[in-house]
């Protein structure tokens, strides 16, 4: 759906002078060696965070939508902000963007308030709540955006078949399915080709290749050195491509970290067997955890797939699956250890 | 700042709604004209005397309610369809949105009120021929009185565009404006005419040289509705300073 030269590469970004080496190797989805990528993370901390949220905090009436939450999203990477429904993602990314006012703390890019850009647009690109006026077309919308933004308009062509929008661009938005319209909002999000993308829970009504596309050009926009901060609260829609989460409880974070850091460190083997109990001994046995979930599944801590295996083999345990437990299924495993409900792991 | 009032003006001529009240301003002016030449010389009224005039083509400004509704629309409607994001996303300080969203008002209240000014012109000389009489078209009271209609809608283009500004929701201001100047004011003015010809409504009529007793003269009509536009406006940029979008 979408080429190499739809995206012009983009220029080495205004916090200056990282080559594109540390920018590659700097995903933690490139390189296996965690004590590299903390290095890197240390000093991306330190002089590359895009964006610094610093104790942030923000009351409606009786509810206390952000409270204190600070974090950081790197160049380069795309960060994953998580949370429940209500725990305040949004609030944080309206303060982020400008659009709220915070009651306290800070929330910078590239070392300003987004109200201190000089040009927003062709700074930062955000999907906040993807609405628009029913009666307008898609092209008239873009218009408008690039008129009082400044952006040469012959970027609403390009943006328009990014987003494959292009057959659709002339009709009225009140006649757009929801995908469409959040496809819209990010050829709006895409029109001042900005080195900063927000994304608020931006696969709201995407169908499941539309997810797939997002997963797949979010990796891309990371690749080119451009920062992704994405907001979700379906863990599989962003499992696979984040690089870094932060993970929002009641409007406080409660972890902040690299992926891999996330989570359980113990790695984990997930057994059917219609002799679950006897699967379970076996591996108690060879001295791992080992605990059954429902009639026919083993959880087995500690050890790997092939081991397991190879020790049902040995014992004569019949297996009917065997798989290690995903980044996703790691992540909602530490979201309820940390928060304490349940998050979406579907759509 | 052109850049954004230009945007502003691209937002309203993308939709329909615009020509919408663009047609009702010209319909409701032609009417009114006409109902008032007809029903003026049918009373008898000297339609070529200075009171006749007045009488024809002081409704010339009575389409000018809709540009205070394409005003409020303007900038309440941002809310509605919560296009307000983007806007404040391109341009994160509030005051030169509301200032851009004011001129542009104001620029379309003078189309719609040269355009209803046309047409009040046309209609007059139309039904002043019908009924036997000439529209004394060359005489100075004929200009004012349109003049005064075309600063009328300017101005109603700039109160509704800040009265959007100060209350977001689209169906309560307009419900709202209307109330006040088709019913509220008016009560006002039956209690107490000495404060009734100093309110938008009064200030209006006195602008286009209504006939009734009572009102403010002409020039200070104009002022005193320029002065309530200036109030409205700068209650707008205040209260919209640190409210969030």
């Amino acid at each position: 759906m979408v080429d190499a030269d739809t995206i012009p590469p983009y220029p080495i970004l205004s916090t200056g002078g990282r080559s594109s080496e540390i920018r590659v190797g700097n995903r933690l989805t490139d390189t296996g060696h965690s004590f590299i990528i903390s290095d890197h993370e240390q000093s991306l901390r330190m002089e590359g965070s895009v964006i610094e949220v610093r104790d942030l905090s923000k009351r409606f009436g009786s509810v206390q939508a952000a409270d204190g939450v600070s974090f950081d999203a790197p160049t380069g990477q795309v960060t994953g902000f998580l949370g429940a429904n209500g725990a305040g993602k949004s609030t944080t990314l309206r303060m982020l963007v400008g659009l709220a006012r915070p009651d306290a703390g800070t929330a910078l890019i590239s070392d300003r308030p987004y109200g201190a850009l000089p040009s927003p647009r062709t700074e930062v690109g955000a999907v906040l709540e993807a609405r628009f006026h029913p009666g307008r077309t898609a092209r008239n919308h873009l218009r408008v955006v690039a008129t009082a933004a400044g952006i040469d308009h012959r970027r609403i062509d390009s943006v328009l078949d990014d987003v494959d929008l292009t057959a659709d661009a002339d009709r009225r938005v009140g006649g757009y399915s929801m995908g469409m319209r959040q496809r819209l909002a990010l050829a709006v999000a895409l029109l001042g080709d900005p080195a900063v993308l927000i994304l608020d829970e931006p696969s709201n009504g995407l169908d499941p290749p539309g997810i797939a596309w997002l997963r797949d050009r979010m990796r891309d926009w990371a690749r080119e050195g451009r920062t992704v901060l994405v907001s979700s609260h379906v863990l599989a829609e962003v499992a696979q491509v984040v690089d870094r989460v932060v993970i929002i409880d009641r409007g406080r974070v409660v972890r902040e970290g690299a992926l891999d850091a996330i989570g359980p460190t113990t790695t984990a083997v997930r057994a059917r067997t219609p002799q679950a109990a006897l699967l379970a001994d076996v591996a108690r046995a060879a001295g791992w955890t080992a605990s059954p979930l429902g009639i026919d599944t083993v959880e087995i801590t500690g050890s790997s797939p092939a081991d397991v295996g190879r020790v049902a083999a040995a014992n004569g345990v019949e297996l009917h699956e065997l798989s290690s437990i995903t980044d996703s299924e790691r992540l909602e495993a530490a979201f309820l250890e940390l928060t304490g409900h349940r998050i979406e792991a579907t759509s | 700042m052109t850049a954004l009032i230009r945007a502003e003006l691209q937002k309203v001529r993308t939709t329909r709604t615009v020509w919408a009240l663009l047609a009702a301003t010209a319909l409701v002016t032609a009417l009114a004209v006409a109902g008032a030449v007809v029903g003026g010389a049918n009373a008898g009224t000297e339609m070529e005397s200075d009171a006749g005039v007045r009488l024809a083509l002081h409704v010339s400004s009575a389409g000018a309610v809709f540009v205070l509704v394409l005003g409020m629309i303007m900038s309440a409607g941002e809310y509605r369809h919560g296009t307000a994001v983007d806007t404040y996303l391109t341009t994160p300080a509030r005051w030169p949105v509301t200032t851009a969203k004011v001129t542009a008002a104001t620029l379309i209240g003078l189309a719609f009120g040269m355009l209803s000014a046309g047409i009040a012109f046309a209609v007059a000389n139309h039904a002043y021929q019908l009924e036997g009489y000439t529209l004394p078209s060359g005489s100075g009271q004929v200009t004012s009185i349109l003049a005064g209609a075309v600063i009328y809608a300017a101005l109603f283009g700039a109160i509704g565009a800040a009265l959007g500004t100060l209350v977001r929701n689209q169906v309560g201001v307009i419900v709202g404006a209307l109330a006040w100047l088709l019913v509220a004011e008016q009560i006002v003015v039956s209690l107490a005419p000495t404060i009734g010809k100093f309110l938008p409504a009064g200030a209006g009529r006195a602008l286009v040289r209504d006939p009734s007793d009572g009102l403010l003269g002409q020039t200070t009509g104009a002022l005193v509705l320029a002065a309530y536009a200036a109030a409205f406006v700068l209650l707008a940029l205040i209260a919209d300073r640190r409210r969030d979008a």
